[in-house]
């Protein structure tokens, strides 16, 4: 055989053997995935954990939760009782009164129910905690992370949890301030959770899912010298607190003011910043965020004053 | 007959393929991504400006990759200058999958949207970096093969007294008793 065939032939097996051992994994995976598989969705299981809630915040959630239906119950503790539009009230304000600590719905044939998301509050800020249905490729990743995140705005929460279970479910809990959601909904920015996932350290992929939430009846404006007043929150929401060091805010009648205390309040929470990390309390409870969030947080207040027009 | 060493027409030839390789195909790519109706598929949900700028990268770098395959072609088999040339175009290729691949990050490569969730796919190929870099060292054999069972036939063709010294360099065991054959026959016959 002449030198240059024999080289060509080597060539082409050690191209062959490459391509094989490369791709072979990745095209397994893909060949294994079933088309309606390739769906994503929340969609999380109505169980509820009542020490992260008041009567109100489970109330919002059972009526997701039901969503219309009839027939369905509520098993708290030992007990249960039924559901339906008209009592959710009455029944959340039982639950809690009874001192249970966990909740589930289930529907008529006693399976438990499903909503997009659970939301969960306390005085600053709201805890979210999801089941994202993903593909079943998410079996054979080397490693996820999510955030949420509101488009355009800069801001991405990290999730405190994250993980995959039962296969192509991933299990995610985000605790977002309300200082930052609110002032993200004021400036139209649409919420979405974001997954990032490693494949076999060869691929990546990006899943952006948008949430239901609704952007529209929130609004900007400043106000006297020092202060910023977001409106078009839920009326029920009230508590004080501070953003850093120099800045407190108010929630009340579904109006939400940040006063930047001789400065505007952008200013006075970068300056915060540049000391160390920015923590939104009220009371005893307190969130700390990262210095991209909060970057991102002084950079969006900064542009929503700046389209209301700025201080006097 | 001494011919010339160099062929222009195989260099245009070479361009001209390396041309097509490089810069048609990802054109008519990307042409077809562009309007993809005229073979029926719809992928307006698809977001194509990863693969875009990846074409957009290789029909860039192909006008490099025509000018090293056009000495390919214009030195002939057997010449050395033509391993020199192949190994310009060998290192030329390879710089040009690294330009394709953006140095191994395709992020953002590819997006699609399902159920309403946008997802973007991207690549990391660092490590076919490494094996792109081995394949294209295994090409090297390849030239030197080339050259080895061309060099005679070469220099038979365009360098008659390159031949000569050709032929004592490599004068083998076979070509020894063949002349020792000769040399008897004439002592003989005179």
């Amino acid at each position: 055989m002449k030198a240059e065939t024999t080289a060509r032939t080597f060539y082409s097996v050690v191209v062959v053997i490459a391509v094989v051992i490369l791709f072979a994994p990745l095209a397994s995976a893909l060949l294994n995935v079933s088309g309606n598989q390739w769906d994503v969705e929340i969609s999380t299981k109505s169980e509820y954990d009542l020490t992260w809630m008041d009567a109100e915040c489970l109330s919002s959630n059972l009526t997701e939760a039901i969503d219309g239906k009839t027939g369905c119950r509520i098993l708290y503790g030992e007990y249960s009782d039924p559901l339906s539009r008209d009592s959710i009230a009455n029944v959340s304000h039982k639950v809690m009164s009874s001192g249970a600590t966990s909740a589930r719905a289930v529907g008529p044939d006693g399976s438990t129910l499903t909503q997009e998301m659970i939301t969960y509050r306390n005085a600053v800020a709201e805890r979210t905690v999801m089941d994202i249905h993903v593909p079943d490729i998410i079996t054979r990743v080397s490693s996820i992370s999510l955030v949420i995140g509101y488009e355009g705005s800069g801001i991405m929460i990290p999730a405190s949890s994250a993980n995959a279970c039962e296969g192509n479910v991933v299990h995610a809990d985000f605790t977002i301030p309300y200082v930052l959601k609110y002032a993200a909904l004021a400036y139209g920015c649409d919420e979405y959770v974001g997954i990032h996932i490693n494949y076999e350290s060869n691929m990546k992929f990006d899943i952006d899912v948008r949430t239901d939430l609704d952007s529209h009846g929130y609004s900007f404006t400043t106000s006297g010298k020092d202060k910023d007043v977001i409106s078009g929150l839920p009326a029920y929401q009230s508590c004080a607190g501070s953003i850093g060091d120099y800045t407190s805010f108010t929630m009340k009648n579904g109006v939400m003011e940040l006063d930047g205390r001789n400065a505007a309040p952008s200013t006075s929470i970068k300056n915060s910043l540049d000391k160390g990390s920015l923590a939104i309390a009220s009371g005893s409870t307190a969130v700390i965020l990262s210095d991209d969030t909060s970057s991102a947080l002084v950079d969006l207040l900064k542009k929503l004053e700046t389209m209301a027009g700025g201080f006097a | 007959m001494k011919g010339r060493k160099h062929s222009v027409f195989f260099g245009i030839l070479f361009a001209a393929v390396a041309a097509m390789a490089y810069i048609g195909i990802p054109y008519c790519i990307a042409a077809f991504l562009r309007d993809p109706s005229i073979a029926g598929w719809d992928l307006s949900d698809f977001q194509l400006q990863g693969v875009f700028d990846m074409l957009g990268r290789s029909m860039r770098f192909g006008a490099v990759m025509a000018a090293l395959y056009f000495f390919v072609g214009f030195f002939r088999k057997g010449d050395k200058m033509r391993i020199a040339a192949q190994t310009a175009a060998m290192i030329g290729n390879y710089v040009w999958f690294l330009y394709l691949v953006n140095f191994g990050d395709l992020g953002d490569f590819v997006g699609f949207m399902i159920n309403g969730s946008e997802v973007t796919a991207g690549v990391v190929v660092t490590w076919l970096i490494g094996v792109m870099a081995l394949l294209n060292l295994l090409k090297i054999p390849i030239f030197f093969g080339q050259y080895w069972d061309n060099r005679e036939e070469f220099l038979q063709k365009y360098d008659p007294d390159g031949f000569e010294s050709y032929k004592i360099t490599h004068f083998s065991d076979k070509d020894y008793e063949a002349d020792a054959k000769e040399k008897r026959r004439r002592r003989r016959w005179g």
